[in-house]
């Protein structure tokens, strides 16, 4: 399968005041088009940034970060902008919705920047929320709401599905209902959709194709994983 | 350790803690400069009144005679009590030094009292030269004549009555309790000190000439003058003087030098004899004639025992010196030769410096209550904020073991704190500000040496007051979160699941809407407070600008009423008090006949009170028209339509001003009791009509309702349509002042000059206020929503989109306040004009249209302004800190 993420010799360096914070040193990676991927890694290991990275919300001190073929790190902030507009879609930990929407209108948010034909009931219906169209975000308990931000990621049929600690404010019946939609946005479109998750739940790390091991700012690992497991099979 | 924390929090919420601070310091430096300057003219004036003995009542008649003063004195009550003569006379300012040309300046000489050694009322302050003398030869002149015209003790002043001068040294530059504030006459508004002058002297320097002049036109011996042929005739025949003395002048002293009298009669006669010879006339009619005792003293200044209430005291008063000056004035009305007795309010310098002074009052209030309310929903927003962000330091601080009351000590301080420094600020500011160029302006008008500006206590209170309302409201603002548990408050916020009750309604109008407007319309309802504070703040920011430009329009439409409404003349003749009937009918003959005649009148108020008025007599074919109440003008003999109720030519019928109607509560269905200053014959009469005068509450009559009386219409002032420019008065014989319309409308610039100063400010206020509030309600609005522009950015939403939302709120926010803050601008423009105003003033706003659209574009070029200096953050928005922030 051709590489739908590639860094070349990544760097991201933070700057606070004298003091500097590599937050990821020199890093290569690559990874395939239809994967579901999970990079796992302990607190301040360089995940969230690397995500960030791929992702176009921050660019990277040195070296490349190439998507679907396109040096992004080159692009400018209007480019960026379109490429997250139609490539990325982005699930956070805190959810991120707009409470001044409803559900469905914070779905429809995407119609206001991509040409894509967005179904956005539909996608609100793939995540079970069909009974709360019309329900504010603070009418949702907080599993709701990130299957609200999932809606929202998923309507537009991203390529590329970017995922920070998605599970990381729900409990495990919650979080295993989360990772099935996740699974199941990877194996749309003839599993040409890639989803990279962010976490440091090791247990997710069983359900992925591609396991990669952060630390220190430095790709300790990547794993290939042969037969992931089934959600439901994981302990949670 | 806690100021430290609190020092820093201040420094990292600067732009919020700012807007508390500017809109606190703002109030309280309105609030302290205008009382500065306006109980400072108050108090001064007091200081002025009381160390000068300003008199308490002024008594006017035809003559007081040495025997009229003993009784004046000898009323109850009465301390002391001083005749003079006031004249209007033209002055020429010669120049000791010749350092400046000569010129020429009406002016009015006040002749005291030969007998008066040392001044006990209206005492002079002397700024430059010697003080009062009757034996010094020479004259006082007022201080701001002086100073305006660099006039110093040596400069000679000729004084000019009719072919009378007085050519004297100056001795002295003064400053006289009753002589604060003069105008030439009436008709003007805002005296320039350089164009009219007042000197004081004995009256021992009036030119003798003139005395002997005046009692030669005297009725008995123009009656000798006319008879002296027959007289002559009968001593030719052989009748001794004694029996034509007798038998033909009975009523003569048996003393009398007929025959010198006579032979100098035919010089007087001609009005060939010169200063010597008159005396002689006189004296040999007169044996016992003694110069002193004829000087005419037409008036009394009158001290009443015990202290008269002051300008800024005299609230404080119980009303026992009012009703004491009215038992006095009582008897003084017993005695013959008093045909009026008037108090402080009715002297003209006393009542327009007093009236001045008071016109703070109404501003200071407003403006500090407009201010302070801006303030207190500032501390609001910001403190619930504020105290919220800090929800995690404040259970820190509780799980550390502070006390509840240490905590909320230290959470209030951040209001009290930046209201303290806010008030200091004020004060320090408002006073040398405000105040201070307030008091200059107003004291080139009056004559207030002493004194300046006054703190009194009030302010202090008032700065206490918004100190503690901005810490109760802090507190009240922060106290929901700092009364929770210390485990609670270490936890994240609890969303408000019960907030919204109600979804969406499918297919409802909202859906319609845009994303943009449906989430501006909710984020608006979700944070009221903050919408509340930037539409008030709006508002007030154009109700400023509209007020500015409101004044200044309603100034200009005030002398349109005055000077193209009412007065519709060119010219106006003044006559001279002893104008001869054959200068009267030269004068019908070049200018025509368009007159009128005021009437000092007494009269009944609607609550039975005395009250001292003028009815202008009005023949002045349409040069003096009335107005009704919609500012339309209208020909006396035609009455005012709408508001005639009888008939406007029946004896006596009067018009009276509504503002007057209103003020003294009269009855226009029952009969106004009223007489003529001087005459013991009272009339009733109906208010016939009742008509609107912008700056005189008073009474008018027409021409044939005066004379029905059986009074007579004796003409003091004259109009024309021919313009007078550049005539002087001298050339006109009989009379004594020509002013024109233009001349008239040109000295209100003083006051209009003043008045833009003040705008000026108001403008500089209004800016500052409006660019404060916009930017403080954008940055609020900017930070909380920062995590959902953070959002819609890693969507893929571009700078413009996120910008459009964004500045869309604040439009709104800035309509809204601009249409409330339009219509508030004039109402509060009327309400300064209808209440801040003294009593003799009638109009109301009239704001142009060009006022709103400047307010509104300028409300909005401040929006702008701040929208794009705000909205460089949500270019460089930091999608990752922004949202990790959220978390």
């Amino acid at each position: 399968m051709a590489d739908k993420v590639v860094l070349k010799d990544v760097s991201k360096i933070y700057k606070t005041g004298e003091t500097e914070y590599r937050a990821l040193d020199h890093v290569d990676l690559n990874i395939e088009e239809g994967r579901f991927v999970v990079i796992l890694g302990p607190s301040g290991a360089g995940k969230s940034t690397l995500l960030n990275l791929i992702g176009g919300m921050d660019n990277p001190t040195s070296g490349d970060v190439i998507v679907n073929g396109e040096n992004i790190s080159k692009y400018s902030d209007r480019q960026l902008s379109d490429f997250r507009a139609h490539t990325i879609g982005f699930i956070f930990q805190f959810y991120n919705i707009l409470p001044s929407l409803t559900v469905l209108e914070n779905v429809e948010l995407v119609k206001e920047i991509t040409k894509t034909k967005v179904d956005a009931k539909q996608a609100v219906r793939d995540v079970g929320l069909e009974n709360h169209f019309y329900k504010f975000p603070n009418q949702l308990s907080g599993g709701e709401q990130q299957r609200v931000s999932i809606a929202r990621a998923i309507a537009k049929n991203p390529a590329l599905l970017l995922c920070d600690e998605p599970t990381g404010a729900l409990d495990s019946a919650t979080g295993a209902m989360v990772l099935k939609i996740l699974k199941r946005q990877c194996d749309a479109d003839r599993g040409s959709n890639t989803v990279i998750i962010v976490t440091h739940n090791a247990l997710i790390a069983d359900t992925a194709d591609v396991v990669i091991r952060v630390k220190n700012g430095h790709i300790v690992s990547v794993e290939e994983n042969p037969s992931p497991m089934d959600i439901d099979d994981v302990s949670w | 350790m806690l100021i430290r924390k609190m020092l820093r929090d201040i420094i990292s919420n600067f732009t919020q803690f700012l807007t508390i601070f500017a809109m606190v310091t703002i109030a309280m430096a309105v609030y302290v400069g205008i009382c500065a300057y306006g109980d400072g003219m108050k108090v001064s004036g007091d200081e002025l009144y009381a160390e000068y003995n300003l008199a308490d009542l002024w008594l006017s008649g035809s003559e007081f005679s040495e025997s009229d003063m003993d009784k004046i004195k000898s009323v109850e009550g009465v301390k002391e009590a001083m005749r003079y003569m006031p004249l209007s006379m033209t002055g020429t300012v010669e120049y000791a030094d010749g350092r400046r040309e000569s010129f020429s300046v009406p002016m009015e000489g006040v002749f005291i009292d030969t007998s008066v050694k040392t001044l006990s009322v209206n005492r002079f302050r002397v700024a430059e030269g010697k003080n009062y003398d009757p034996d010094a030869d020479g004259l006082w002149l007022g201080r701001m004549f002086a100073e305006a015209r660099d006039i110093h003790p040596g400069d000679i002043i000729t004084l000019k009555y009719e072919d009378a001068e007085i050519t004297k040294e100056v001795l002295g530059i003064i400053s006289v309790p009753d002589h604060v504030y003069v105008t030439q006459d009436a008709s003007v508004i805002f005296q320039q000190a350089e164009d009219y002058g007042w000197a004081y002297m004995s009256m021992r320097w009036f030119p003798q000439e003139a005395m002997y002049d005046n009692m030669i036109e005297s009725e008995a011996i123009q009656g000798f003058l006319s008879a002296r042929d027959s007289l002559n005739m009968m001593h030719e025949n052989g009748m001794s003087w004694r029996d034509i003395l007798v038998t033909q002048l009975g009523d003569m002293s048996p003393d009398v030098d007929l025959e010198t009298a006579l032979e100098l009669a035919p010089d007087i006669a001609d009005e060939t004899a010169g200063e010597e010879k008159k005396h002689a006339f006189i004296k040999a009619l007169n044996p016992d004639f003694n110069l002193e005792k004829a000087y005419v003293y037409p008036m009394v200044c009158v001290d009443v025992e015990g202290e008269a209430p002051g300008i800024y005291s005299g609230n404080k008063d119980d009303g026992s010196f009012e009703k004491k000056l009215d038992l006095i004035k009582r008897d003084l009305y017993e005695i013959e030769a008093v045909d009026s007795v008037t108090g402080r309010d009715m002297c003209a310098s006393y009542s327009a410096y007093k009236s001045e002074s008071e016109e703070g009052d109404t501003f200071s209030g407003m403006f500090t209550f407009l201010f302070l309310f801006i303030a207190s929903l500032s501390v609001i927003t910001t403190m619930n904020r504020f105290v919220k962000k800090q929800r995690m330091q404040i259970g820190a601080l509780k799980a550390l073991g502070f006390r509840n009351s240490r905590i909320y000590r230290h959470y209030i301080s951040y209001g009290f704190f930046v209201s303290l420094i806010g008030v200091i600020v004020g004060f320090a500011v408002g006073i040398p500000s405000l105040g201070v160029n307030l008091y200059a302006e107003e004291m080139d008008f009056y004559d207030v040496p002493v004194g300046g500006l006054y703190i009194a206590e009030k302010n202090y209170i008032v700065a206490a007051v918004i100190v503690l309302m901005v810490t109760v409201v802090t507190y009240f603002s922060s106290r929901k979160i700092l009364s929770e548990p210390a485990a609670q408050t270490l936890r994240l916020e609890v969303p408000k699941i019960k907030q919204k009750k109600k979804s969406e309604k499918p297919g409802g109008i909202m859906s319609r809407l845009s994303f943009a407007v449906k989430w501006n319309l909710r984020d608006v309802a979700r944070s009221k407070a903050r919408t509340v504070m930037g539409i008030v703040g709006v508002a007030g920011s154009t109700l400023l600008i509209v007020m500015a430009y409101g004044m200044e329009d309603s100034m200009l439409n005030y002398l349109d009423w005055e000077f193209s409404g009412i007065l519709r003349f060119t010219s106006r003749l003044t006559f001279d008090s002893d104008i001869t009937n054959v200068e009267k009918s030269d004068l019908y003959r070049e200018y025509g006949k368009a007159t009128t005649q005021s009437v000092a009148i007494e009269y009944y108020d609607g609550n039975g009170l005395l009250q001292t008025s003028v009815i202008t007599v009005n023949d002045s074919e349409g040069m003096i028209a009335l107005c009704d109440h919609d500012k339309v003008s209208h020909d006396i003999n035609e009455g005012i339509p709408g508001s005639t109720y009888s008939d406007i030519n029946a004896p006596g019928a009067l018009f009276a001003t509504e503002k007057l109607i209103k003020n003294k509560n009269l009855d226009i269905t029952k009969k106004l009791k009223w007489h003529i200053l001087g005459s013991d014959d009272w009339y009733e009469s109906n208010i016939a009509a009742a008509n609107r005068d912008p700056q005189a509450q008073q009474f008018a009559m027409t021409r044939q309702a005066f004379e029905s009386l059986g009074e007579k219409y004796e003409p003091d002032t004259l109009y024309t349509d021919i313009d007078l420019t550049g005539v002087d008065d001298e050339d006109i014989d009989g009379v004594s002042a020509i002013s024109t319309l233009p001349s008239l409308r040109t000295q209100m610039s003083g006051m209009l000059s003043m008045i833009q100063g003040m705008l000026g400010l108001f403008i500089v206020v209004a800016g500052a206020l409006g660019f404060i509030i916009i930017y403080n309600m954008g940055l609020l609005s900017m930070n909380e929503k920062m995590y959902q522009f953070s959002t819609l950015k890693v969507l893929g939403f571009g700078f413009p989109k996120i910008m459009k939302i964004y500045t869309m709120q604040n439009i709104w926010i800035t309509l809204c306040g601009i249409a409330i803050g339009l219509p508030a601008g004039y109402c509060f423009t009327d309400f300064l004009f209808v209440f801040a105003i003294g009593e003799e003033y009638d109009f109301n706003a009239h704001i142009d249209p060009s006022a709103y659209i400047i307010a509104s574009a300028g409300t909005i070029l401040v929006m702008a302004i701040t929208s794009i200096v705000l909205a460089q953050s949500l270019r460089k928005i930091d999608m990752v800190a922004s949202l990790k922030a959220n978390e």
